[in-house]
């Protein structure tokens, strides 16, 4: 089965990878903390999707809700960080995700997965080299294989809907850079002259 | 039959005066034998509430009851949806529906489905490929309403459409995203209905003014 979701949605696709926050993952300079965040989001929204969808289970290995937890434990551990308060835009997808559970809604679920999950395969690959920490979240069995398989799940129908995901994506984005002062790594920032996290500032507030 | 159908028109009618306000559509420019078209709004959560009514019941024996009510942007809550398509005996067919927006499982809908629940109906109407992307599960299709029949399609209609308006205020969600898809959706896929396009046709309408009519007045997109 083909379709043209990629095509459907290249619009919304184009608008995420100009936002502030795609820049800021992509300098490869990511303060810890900032990406600590990003994944605690994100962790919130996978594992509500990923408890919802349902998905044959030979493509299950797409899951990522384990993977990023492992990520944020190394994260945790290496630096000290704590899991930040909830963000607006988190609690409002999980609650779009359960909705669409509550009404049965398995293609709408199968249209976040798309853009989820598909862009962890494909850009997430890039990302990968340039955020701290191990980036397991990035790791998949075989990815080739499971884009052919789930492609064969997914309709131009779906379009809409995966539109609505790459929205909240885009307000999760805005969320993270609103809420943190730092976007970028101490040693980077202070190189560009911009804001970094002066620990001893900091003790002394 | 049409007396009961002018009877419910007129109250809802009466629903609509008491909580929107009736402005003049500058796109409505066609005007034909028997059509009659009112538009409504409610700040802040209506974009646009449409009735319509075709009566030829004296020359082509056909009576017709539209209406539509679409949310604003930045609210989600279902669109209302009613079509009547009636002879001079029987109701050829009632369709009734609060349609989703964004939130799929939406209280509104909730109550149209426990409101809805008990009715049955001798011929219900099974639903076309372009149909059930856009409306519920629950919608009321039904095709060849008589007698005790239209007694309960009057009734259900009254009064899911006032509870529709009168608990707006309620159940309108503040949503950041954009439900101008949907909405288009909505109205993308009720023009590829044959049957609308053709039976404004058979009514002798030109087809460059139908194909305006339905395109910005009856199924507006918006931008």
């Amino acid at each position: 089965m083909t379709n043209n979701l990629k095509e459907l949605t290249w619009e919304h696709h184009k608008s995420a990878e100009r936002t502030e926050f795609t820049s800021v993952i992509l300098s490869g300079e990511i303060s810890p903390k900032l990406y600590y965040e990003y994944l605690c989001a994100q962790h919130e929204c996978y594992s509500a999707l990923e408890e919802a969808v349902e998905l044959p289970a030979e493509y299950e290995t797409v899951f990522r809700a384990g993977a990023i937890m492992e990520d944020m434990d190394e994260l945790a551990s290496l630096y000290g960080l704590e899991p930040p308060e909830e963000y607006e835009s988190v609690s409002e997808y999980v609650e779009h995700i359960n909705n669409l559970a509550a009404a049965d809604d398995n293609d709408g679920l199968l249209a976040h997965l798309y853009v989820r999950h598909f862009g962890d395969m494909s850009g997430g690959q890039i990302i990968r080299t340039r955020v701290p920490g191990a980036g397991t979240m990035y790791d998949f069995d075989d990815i080739d294989n499971l884009k052919t398989g789930i492609r064969g799940l997914l309709t131009d129908e779906m379009a809409i809907e995966a539109g609505v995901c790459f929205q909240f994506v885009e307000q999760m984005f805005n969320e993270l850079l609103h809420k943190n002062d730092y976007y970028f790594n101490n040693e980077y920032a202070q190189s560009v002259g911009t804001k970094f996290y002066d620990e001893e500032e900091m003790m002394d507030e | 039959m049409k007396s009961k159908l002018e009877k419910l028109t007129a109250d809802i009618k009466q629903i609509f005066d008491k909580n929107f306000t009736r402005y003049a559509n500058p796109k409505h420019v066609h005007h034909f034998q028997g059509w009659h078209d009112v538009f409504w709004h409610n700040h802040p959560y209506v974009r646009k509430c449409h009735l319509k009514i075709i009566d030829r019941m004296e020359d082509r024996k056909l009576w017709l009851l539209h209406i539509n009510i679409f949310p604003a942007e930045g609210y989600d809550f279902p669109i209302l949806g009613c079509d009547v398509v009636s002879g001079p005996n029987k109701i050829s067919g009632s369709f009734f529906d609060y349609s989703p927006v964004l939130n799929k499982a939406h209280p509104m809908m909730k109550h149209f489905e426990n409101e809805t629940a008990d009715l049955s109906w001798k011929r219900p109407r099974p639903l076309p490929d372009w149909a059930t992307p856009i409306f519920s599960k629950n919608m009321i299709a039904a095709g060849a309403v008589k007698e005790e029949e239209v007694d309960q399609f009057c009734e259900v209609t009254i009064k899911l459409i006032e509870w529709y308006v009168n608990n707006l205020e309620e159940y309108a969600k503040p949503t950041k995203i954009d439900i101008k898809p949907m909405l288009n959706r909505y109205c993308i896929n009720q023009k590829k209905n044959d049957k609308l396009h053709k039976s404004i046709i058979a009514m002798g309408v030109p087809e460059d003014k139908k194909d305006d009519y339905v395109n910005n007045v009856l199924f507006e997109e918006i931008g």
